[in-house]
């Protein structure tokens, strides 16, 4: 299991931030993903041997939220 | 090392006059208050329309709604569109179904309503949320950016995260403090509230560590960089307020997971309702108003509220977990030295029989000045505010007895009896009586004898805290049952603080590894159990024990890690005040839960008996999502314990 941290741009609403991480949790290999509304942040826990952290972008990208950096 | 995803406030630029400008600083407005904007326009327009069906035209009146409807609801369907591509069902598709279903019967009144009601709801919600990102960006401003080193001999100045350790940093009045790292050099008083919570500033001399972030309100200092950059532990104590916005509390994680397929369920409810009644209304209503909004939100409006009160008043809280578990410690486990006392022996009294006092403390610590035995400190210290403390000769340490040395030729002892036993000097009964009252006091007593004859006793002990006095009381209000106290000395001194201090139960003679024997057996009580120590030898127990809460660890990593709760200041009625925020904030939550399951279910049935309607149903609900809110922020204004 590894971590990354995504930090994303244009989170409407604490509803929203909500949803992206349930979306992100449905991913094959991602088994934790925590949104923080105040900080703009989304922590991953993932399995590399499914899914790369390149994979995890495009399903943020996907879902409408710009990632401006990591960590 | 932070970066905000919309900084709606400070993107409003300063613009200079002109038409370029002017677009740009209207774009930056409508990005920073869209939110309010949007549901401004649309109460607007409903406004609007509600006249004008007053003065008879309904097809102005009915546009109007659907104006409002669509201006409102754009978003909400936007996001529920995004969501549902994902296939998650959630609040927003739940209202975008009920205006659109409003709509279609031709309830244009009702669908503008649900969505303005909904638009300002969240409104108000991200309103709440984005004081936390205010509280964070607040602190982040705090960090300082520059920092002055003396470099081959010139002064410099560069960013503070480029300064090495062991580099010499220079502070002027005014200035933020670049580094942790100790004063080699000045004087000056320095507002400590960023990382402590203290108001009033600390004077700092060479030899005293300050911290960066701090601020040097008047003198100078120069600073012998120990721990710069990330590593400071301004940085750290950010990391984990950060950290700690991410960690839900167990409640918030039910009712999410809850949220999630109710959600859906409600549908199905609904669409069963149109199905068997054929009542399009009563169906969308149902929608409607079993929104778990004020369900979702109960939990962390109530901890953002708390943990940023909490971080105004020096205290970190992990998170919504810990929070939620210190609301409900009922048996609290102190370590003595160092939290109860100041972990700073004093001369508490002292006794002549012959002599002077001032001879006898002078000669006394002559001799103890020697010696590293914590009790010589405070003799020596004593002394020195007398006079010149003579030089001392011939010294020698009786292990377990004291020490002896020559001053001007005579012979000095300090003691206790055993030395002076051993030594053939006489004891009598009333110095014996007087070491035995001294001892059941607490007190240490020393004895000093010159040439062959005692001449006094002076009595050291580890001084009380002042905020220790009423803290039993204290934590007994704030709903604590037990207040126990573990201590490494002896059993004498044990019992008298103990009993000063009004303790329901103490041990003496404790080892660390007793300390985590302790908790587990409150524990086996059925007590949930806070240890509070300073985090140095009590890492092992502050885990062992439900609640872990360090004190006066600024500085400490270990502490900070293995904590839930952190004290920065060693102010222990901080400790009140910590666990009065999370009963009470456990309390709000419960009453946030507690009161919006409530209102569902009155309305619920007032769907069902035909005597609540959309729009009435989500005024209703909306106002309980405010309720929940408000209530929540009166824990911002949170006091004492």
């Amino acid at each position: 299991m590894q971590t990354i941290v995504f930090r994303l741009e244009g989170l409407a609403c604490p509803e929203c931030a909500r949803n992206t991480g349930i979306i992100l949790e449905r991913q094959k290999g991602v088994k934790k993903a925590v949104v923080t509304y105040a900080t703009g942040k989304v922590k991953v826990e993932y399995d590399p041997a499914v899914v790369t952290p390149e994979e995890i972008e495009k399903v943020i990208a996907k879902t409408g939220y710009r990632i401006t950096g990591r960590g | 090392m932070f970066s905000f995803p919309s900084q709606r406030e400070s993107a409003v630029p300063v613009a200079p006059v002109g038409g370029l400008f002017r677009l740009e600083r209207l774009r930056a407005l409508w990005v920073a208050y869209d939110k309010l904007m949007i549901t401004l326009g649309s109460g607007l327009l409903i406004l609007l329309g509600y006249l004008a069906g007053r003065l008879g035209w309904p097809a102005a009146a009915n546009g109007l709604m659907v104006l409002a409807t669509l201006l409102a609801g754009y978003r909400v369907a936007a996001s529920a569109w995004q969501a549902l591509r994902f296939r998650v069902v959630g609040i927003n598709a739940l209202v975008t179904l009920a205006a659109l279903g409003a709509t279609i019967i031709g309830e244009y009144w009702e669908a503008a309503v649900v969505t303005f009601l909904f638009s300002l709801g969240n409104y108000l919600e991200a309103r709440t949320m984005d004081k936390t990102r205010a509280a964070l960006r607040k602190l982040m401003e705090l960090a300082p950016q520059v920092a002055r080193v003396r470099r081959e001999g010139t002064e410099v100045e560069v960013p503070a995260e480029e300064v090495e350790p062991g580099e010499l940093v220079l502070i002027r009045a005014g200035d933020k403090i670049p580094v942790d790292g100790r004063v080699v050099r000045g004087r000056a008083a320095v507002n400590q509230a960023a990382i402590t919570g203290e108001s009033l500033p600390v004077q700092k001399e060479p030899g005293d560590y300050v911290f960066s972030g701090t601020m040097n309100e008047s003198g100078y200092l120069e600073v012998e960089a120990e721990r710069t950059g990330e590593e400071t532990t301004f940085a750290r104590i950010m990391q984990l307020v950060e950290e700690a916005q991410e960690e839900k509390a167990r409640i918030q994680r039910w009712l999410e997971n809850f949220a999630r397929y109710y959600t859906p369920g409600i549908m199905a409810v609904s669409a069963l309702t149109y199905l068997v009644t054929r009542d399009a209304l009563l169906a969308l209503t149902l929608l409607v108003i079993a929104c778990p909004g004020a369900l979702v939100i109960a939990t962390p409006v109530s901890i953002v509220a708390a943990t940023g009160n909490a971080a105004r008043h020096g205290v970190l809280i992990k998170g919504g977990e810990h929070l939620e578990k210190a609301g409900r410690i009922r048996a609290v486990v102190l370590d003595k030295t160092g939290t109860l006392t100041r972990g700073r022996p004093l001369v508490r009294k002292v006794r002549v029989w012959r002599g002077s006092e001032k001879e006898m403390l002078l000669k006394a610590a002559a001799v103890e000045k020697l010696s590293g035995h914590p009790l010589a400190k405070p003799l020596v210290e004593r002394a020195e505010s007398l006079g010149k403390i003579p030089p001392a000769e011939n010294f020698q340490v009786y292990p377990g007895c004291g020490v002896t040395g020559t001053v001007d030729g005579e012979i000095i002892r300090v003691g206790n009896r055993r030395l002076m036993q051993e030594a053939s000097i006489p004891v009598p009964v009333d110095v014996e009586n007087y070491l035995a009252g001294e001892e059941s006091a607490g007190r240490t007593a020393v004895l000093v004898a010159i040439g062959e004859e005692i001449w006094g006793a002076v009595s050291i002990a580890d001084g009380i805290r002042d905020e220790a006095k009423n803290l039993v009381s204290r934590l007994k209000a704030a709903g604590v049952r037990k207040v126990v106290m573990l201590t490494g000395d002896n059993q004498r001194v044990a019992r008298a603080v103990a009993r000063e201090l009004g303790m329901d139960e103490y041990q003496a003679e404790v080892l660390p590894e007793g300390k985590v024997e302790a908790i587990r057996r409150l524990k086996q009580e059925g007590l949930v159990v806070a240890m509070v120590g300073d985090g140095i030898n009590d890492a092992p127990a502050l885990a062992a024990a439900d609640v872990g809460i360090a004190m006066g660890v600024a500085g400490t990593d270990v502490a900070m890690e293995t904590a839930d709760i952190v004290l920065m200041s060693d102010r222990l009625d901080k400790l009140p005040y910590a666990i009065g925020l999370s009963r009470q904030t456990l309390k709000n939550i419960q009453q946030n839960v507690t009161f919006a399951i409530l209102v569902v279910a009155v309305l619920l049935l007032g769907v069902m008996g035909k005597k609540v309607v959309l729009a009435s149903g989500m005024l209703i609900h909306e106002a309980s999502v405010l309720l929940v809110i408000l209530n929540a922020m009166r824990l911002m204004s949170y006091r004492n314990g």
